[in-house]
């Protein structure tokens, strides 16, 4: 298939010969914007970062105090556990001697 | 192009440094370059001044990614030609073109262009650029960017291959696909100037 038409191609020649006027400078108030959108921008990203390691600092403590918790738990129910058939040979020898005439 | 005064290796450090007056250097230095960039790719409906900065941005913002293996220039125009086919496809309405929606300008080189087999005037190339413009604003961003690219900025296949990232063979391949659509609309719109 023919992929041309000369109507065409004259046009896009004809345009492609224009060359615009391109401005040298930024207009008044740009460079300024873009300086100041990039600054707050890196603030941002500056802050952002802070809170990420403050959050991450505050959750790491919070799970060390959770396992320190859970730690004891177990400890203490193991030592009750532990303890708890002494006790009861405890009560039953107290029984014993006290049902004694 | 960079200035030959101006020191873009001194400027790249102070950027990454974070150093404003070094911004604000590289930004009228690429200024003209970018401004180029955008206008050649400017979505109908957007301001050319709010994409260079958002242009801009984007380049300030990652210019700790930029590794200095291709120069300065070739990486910011690949950031604002991204930037540009973005806010193409964001517009995703395509307008069917018709003879009563051209300017007086524009219908004028249409039917010279049909009336005269010579060149059109080269006064006219404003208008020729103006038609061009609105005949690939029926096409999709990339189709638009090659024929821009290739047809009205002259640039080559490497060029548009270190711009665009795109393969020699895909270039071709969509060079010929976006000829046959602009044809075709070129085509329809004469065909409704001649009923």
């Amino acid at each position: 298939m023919k992929n041309s038409d000369p109507s065409l191609d004259r046009l896009l020649r004809a345009a492609g010969q224009y060359r615009p006027a391109i401005e040298q400078e930024p207009p008044f108030g740009f460079v300024t914007r873009v300086v100041a959108e990039w600054s707050a921008m890196a603030g941002g990203n500056t802050g952002s970062g802070v809170d990420a390691r403050l959050q991450a600092m505050w959750f790491r403590r919070a799970f060390l105090c959770s396992m320190a918790v859970m730690a004891i738990s177990v400890g203490w129910s193991f030592k009750t556990d532990t303890a708890a058939p002494n006790d009861e040979m405890a009560i039953a020898s107290y029984d014993a001697t006290a049902d004694l005439p | 192009m960079a200035d030959a005064g101006f020191d873009m290796e001194a400027c790249l450090a102070g950027l990454r440094r974070q150093d404003e007056q070094a911004a604000a250097d590289f930004v009228r230095e690429l200024y003209p370059l970018v401004l180029k960039l955008v206008r050649s790719h400017l979505p109908r409906r957007s301001s050319e001044e709010d994409l260079c900065q958002v242009v801009f941005i984007k380049i300030l913002s990652n210019i700790g990614q930029y590794s200095g293996k291709v120069p300065i220039e070739h990486w910011v125009s690949r950031i604002a030609i991204n930037t540009c086919l973005n806010a193409l496809k964001a517009e995703s309405v395509r307008p069917e073109l018709r003879w009563s929606d051209l300017s007086v300008d524009q219908a004028a080189v249409l039917e010279a262009l049909a009336s005269n087999p010579d060149e059109p005037d080269p006064s006219g190339g404003a208008a020729s650029r103006d038609l061009v413009e609105t005949l690939l604003s029926a096409l999709n961003p990339q189709d638009r960017l090659l024929i821009t690219m290739l047809h009205l900025e002259g640039h080559s296949m490497d060029d548009i291959k270190q711009v665009t990232g795109w393969t020699v063979a895909t270039i071709k391949v969509r060079a010929f696909r976006a000829r046959r659509k602009l044809k075709r609309i070129f085509q329809e719109l004469n065909s409704q100037d001649t009923r």
